[in-house]
């Protein structure tokens, strides 16, 4: 059954049949007594201070970065550990150099102190 | 040379009259001057430490009505010495905040609960009360009920504080959150994770303790005392009856001496052990907490064979205890001592060596000896730390001077330091529990029974009923006890720190002022310096090391 | 043509319902095993060793009321408990239980499951802002940094497989298995892939967006009901899924160990095998303190990265040149 794809569909279908079926019945069967404390936002039982959606400070923006960069990066690791057997020492010298600049980046930010965030 | 006669000698006619009752010394000084003498003995004379600052109410006609009461101690030699400062209705005292930090609570509860103003203050607001409170309950033409047009208040809905850099992000931790350890409230200013400011807000669980202590006879106090750290209710109760037994100026028989300290004890390690569970639940692991109710469960069922109550026992009597020990409770004891300790080695295994546990604790919430002495901190804190200080050892009470104990010391002063000094006081309390069955002597368990507690009850409608019996029993429940005019401080070391009551009585059967000074609360106070910088999850961290109980905190 | 469809129909229905099997009954073992670590006895009423609790307490949250906090921004308040247990309910599509029992033998699996698994992190996210509260949005932004930290190494560590094997295919990957289980030849790929398949799954000690002692639930504080049921599902979905990926990879999936006991089929090896990783991770969850954010992103950043990709290295140089 190689290279069959459509069964994802039909699993597909049925993750997100589930999903959303569940929430709907729930919907359903479940009681209905809102008022105005339960639906308000959780804050330990004080009411809110200010609004939750406002700019707020991620330390760790840089290393975020470095994951982006990283992440296409590695994408090339792929298709080479699949045939890298088949094709000799110099498929595997080319991805040591590109490991090794990869690790080069990796000890830069390291010194540079992206991933200390304080 | 006294502290009196040295005061006199430097500041002449700034020094009042002094006074000495049961060994302690107060000395009267005139608020112009409250705060050079106050900086002149901390800086010459070394009193470094600022036990208690309180309030009092003389009575509503009196000309200087309100007295501000401190209480200073020199660690390096254990003097202590109490000033006061009397005042009229509506005069301002020099605040002393700036001179030892820890008054700024105590400070802000006085003006709490007297309205007595304090000059100087950095953020002078009521501590316990909610901001629209009307009237200051401590004082004595505040009627008992309050206020009871009102009786509902959105206490402490409003926030209280002021953010400090309008960048950032305010959360509320507090009062329903499950890692605050009961009602308390902290707001925390917040840098994406990282802490900007804390602010303690306190008052949830506010009962006015004092308030009732100052309505009932001396006896009567005692279950409320079990109210206040409810994790460690002999502590409380051995703290309180001390203090009366100080102003009576009785001393109970060794018996009952020894049995109390097996019982505070024990309370020190039921404690101890909630505090290693909760601490531990807080950072995550989930386990240690169900280990240690195990052995807390045990330290309950011999609390109930001998006080007939496992919670709140009230077990301690003005002069001596309830009930001698049943007959089983000694070998149930053993068993617990001889155990105990192959338990602790357990919690040790799970978490001591734990690298998740270090780097969690390691170098998180650090205090420095300085600071710690600096805001009054007190307990396991203050020796985690780095100083060697326990009341048991440094004012020996309740024949504790009999005991072989060590006193365990921390160097770092962060989370993973308390931890080692609680684990370690776990251990020198088995220590203590061991020598106390050893050397238990008989004998009887109070001190005059009839005259400063209620006879036997066989003595009084039972086989043995005599008439005299009787009229102590009548007495005893009419009036209890008369203590001559007096003040005494007594504290005791109790889990959290020093737990101190401070009465003042007019001859009368009920108190005329109490004041406790609790542990928990100004331990608390340093909450924001132990975080600052930090990461919200060690706010958590750092609030289950500092081992706070609300029921103490709020009074 | 038809005989193909239904039969695949059948498959993932059955799979399906061995995967909601074992999320249910991975609840009660979690309150099991926590109980034996925890020295007390775990759910026990409901039906004979308490073994209805599981029911019982779907039943019970279905009829619990729906909240829809107020200020939520409600397209994403609904989407994200729903996002939650799709990726792992994708996942089985690829997942070889036997031989011959799956529902599909993809040649791209390794890639499909990184893809697809890799999509409930939006599901935490999303969760975490759609509430406007700020305890689920710390959640959900203690979820990204985390997903940020550990995606990489997961994905490293699946290369380190894959080099061996030469091919993408779970199948290729167990059959490569055979005679040696990958654990042996790649023991710090496999460290790796469970150090960072419980830091994805979400698990204590990497329990960050949720930890209950400081963000009270986070990402789903504002949840209810079924919404707040599926978070959880998802979460346990999650953790099976992983378990059968890891099995595939490292512990020579449907293959008994040494080749005792033949008689046993294979699928019954792969679910003991896929249970004693759940359980392994049970059993972490019960031990371990909660680390803290910083820490957590440290560790990935500064250890784990750099050993998965000098293992990468190594097992280049090594399958180069050792022959």
């Amino acid at each position: 059954m190689r290279e069959v794809y459509w069964p994802l569909i039909l699993v597909a279908i049925l993750a997100f049949g589930f999903g959303i079926g569940t929430i709907v019945i729930s919907k359903l069967v479940g009681p209905k007594r809102p008022d105005p404390s339960k639906l308000s936002p959780y804050e330990c039982g004080v009411e809110p201070v200010g609004d939750a959606r406002k700019p707020f400070f991620i330390h760790y923006y840089m290393i975020a970065l470095l994951f982006l960069v990283f992440d296409i990066e590695v994408i090339f690791l792929y298709p080479w550990a699949l045939k890298f057997k088949e094709m000799g020492s110099f498929a595997f010298w080319e991805m040591a150099v590109f490991i090794v600049i990869f690790l080069g980046i990796f000890l830069y930010a390291y010194v540079k102190g992206v991933l200390e965030w304080e | 040379m006294g502290i009196f006669e040295s005061l006199k000698a430097r500041f002449g006619e700034a020094i009042g009259d002094a006074r000495e009752f049961r060994g302690e010394e107060t000395i009267y000084v005139s608020k112009e001057y409250l705060k050079n003498i106050c900086l002149w003995l901390r800086d010459v004379k070394g009193f470094n430490f600022l036990v208690d600052l309180c309030g009092v109410d003389r009575g509503v006609g009196k000309t200087d009505r309100f007295e501000v009461v401190y209480l200073l101690r020199n660690m390096d030699t254990r003097e202590q010495v109490r000033l006061k400062v009397r005042i009229r209705d509506g005069e301002r005292v020099d605040t002393v905040s700036d001179v030892w930090p820890t008054a700024n609570w105590h400070e802000r509860e006085v003006y709490d609960m007297f309205g007595i103003e304090f000059e100087g203050h950095s953020n002078l607001e009521r501590l316990y009360l909610p901001d629209d409170y009307e009237g200051f309950p401590l004082r004595k033409d505040y009627p008992v009920r309050g206020d009871t047009n009102r009786i509902f208040y959105e206490g402490g809905a409003k926030t209280k504080y002021k953010p400090k850099r309008n960048d950032t992000t305010i959360l509320n931790m507090g009062p329903q959150h499950p890692s605050t350890h009961g009602v308390l409230r902290v707001i925390l200013e917040l840098e994406g994770e990282t802490i900007v400011d804390a602010c303690p807000i306190v008052g949830y669980l506010h009962r006015g303790t004092e308030k009732l202590a100052e309505q009932k006879t001396y006896f009567q106090v005692l279950p409320l005392t079990d109210r206040l750290d409810y994790l460690a209710p002999p502590s409380n109760n051995l703290a309180y009856i001390l203090a009366v037994e100080k102003l009576l100026g009785i001393e109970p028989p060794a018996r009952a001496k020894y049995i109390r300290v097996i019982m505070t004890e024990l309370a020190r390690i039921a404690s101890h052990l909630i505090w290693l569970g909760t601490h531990a639940m807080d950072i995550g692991a989930a386990t240690v907490f169900l280990y240690t109710f195990r052995e807390r469960e045990y330290i309950y069922e011999l609390w109930e064979m001998v006080a007939g109550a496992r919670f709140h026992q009230s077990y301690f009597r003005i002069g001596g205890v309830k009930e001698d020990l049943p007959e089983e409770f000694i070998p149930a004891l053993k068993k617990f001592v001889d155990t105990f300790p192959r338990k602790i080695d357990e919690y040790e295994g799970l978490l001591t060596n734990n690298k998740i546990w270090r780097v969690r604790t390691e170098g998180v919430a650090v205090l420095s000896k300085e600071d710690a002495i600096r805001y009054g901190v007190t307990g396991p804190i203050l020796r985690g730390s780095g100083v060697k200080w326990d009341l048991r050892k440094a004012y020996p009470y309740s024949g504790y001077e009999e005991f072989r104990f060590e006193i365990p010391v921390g160097e770092v002063g962060d989370t993973f330091s308390r931890y080692l000094v609680r684990l370690e006081e776990m251990r020198q309390s088995r220590e203590i529990l061991k020598q106390a069955v050893e050397k238990l002597p008989d004998g009887p368990i109070k001190f005059e029974p009839g005259k400063y507690s209620f006879p036997d009850p066989e003595e009084v409608k039972g086989s043995r009923a005599n008439i005299e019996a009787l009229i102590h029993q009548f007495k005893q429940v009419i009036e209890g006890v008369k203590p001559p005019v007096g003040e005494v401080y007594q504290a005791v070391e109790a889990p959290k720190g020093e737990l101190g009551f401070y009465i003042v009585s007019d001859g009368s059967e009920k108190p005329y002022r109490m004041r406790i000074r609790s542990p928990s609360l100004i331990n608390l106070q340093a909450l924001p310096l132990l975080v600052r910088g930090h990461k919200v999850a060690d706010v958590v961290t750092a609030i289950g090391s500092i081992d706070i109980v609300l029921g103490e905190v709020d009074k | 043509m038809l005989e193909t469809v239904i039969l695949t129909i059948a498959k993932i229905i059955i799979f399906f319902a061995v995967l909601m099997f074992f999320v249910a009954y991975g609840t009660y073992a979690e309150r099991k095993v926590a109980g034996g670590i925890q020295d007390r006895i775990g759910p026990l009423h409901c039906g004979p060793f308490g073994l209805l609790q599981p029911l019982a307490d779907g039943l019970k949250l279905f009829f619990k009321e729906d909240i829809t906090v107020a200020k939520s921004d409600k397209p994403t308040y609904y989407i994200a408990p729903i996002l939650a247990v799709v990726p792992a309910i994708l996942v089985i599509a690829v997942i070889p239980v036997d031989e011959n029992i799956m529902i599909t033998d993809l040649n791209i699996a390794l890639l499909y499951f990184l893809a697809v698994s890799s999509l409930s992190v939006y599901a935490i996210m999303l969760g975490g802002w759609a509430g406007n509260s700020k305890y689920p949005l710390l959640g959900g932004l203690r979820s990204a940094s985390q997903f940020i930290s550990y995606e990489l190494v997961l994905g490293l560590s699946i290369v380190c497989v894959a080099m061996l094997v030469g091919s993408f295919s779970l199948r290729d990957v167990v059959l490569y298995q055979k005679d040696m289980w990958m654990v042996f030849k790649q023991p710090i790929a496999f460290i790796c892939y469970m150090i960072a398949a419980i830091a994805e799954l979400n698990r204590a000690p990497f329990d960050l967006p949720e930890a209950e002692s400081e963000l009270v639930g986070g990402y789903h504080t504002e949840y209810s009901s079924m919404k707040f049921a599926m978070f959880f599902l998802g979460e346990y979905a999650n953790m099976v899924v992983s378990s059968a990926i890891a099995t595939c990879l490292f512990l020579g999936g449907w293959y008994a160990p040494f080749s005792i006991l033949p008689f046993i089929p294979g699928f019954i090896w792969f679910l003991i095998k896929t249970f004693l990783i759940f359980f392994f991770m049970l059993w972490i969850r019960w031990t371990y303190p909660r680390v803290r954010f910083d820490q957590l992103m440290g560790m990935s950043w500064k250890v784990l990265m750099p050993v998965v990709l000098l293992n990468i290295l190594v097992t280049g140089f090594i399958v180069t040149f050792g022959r």
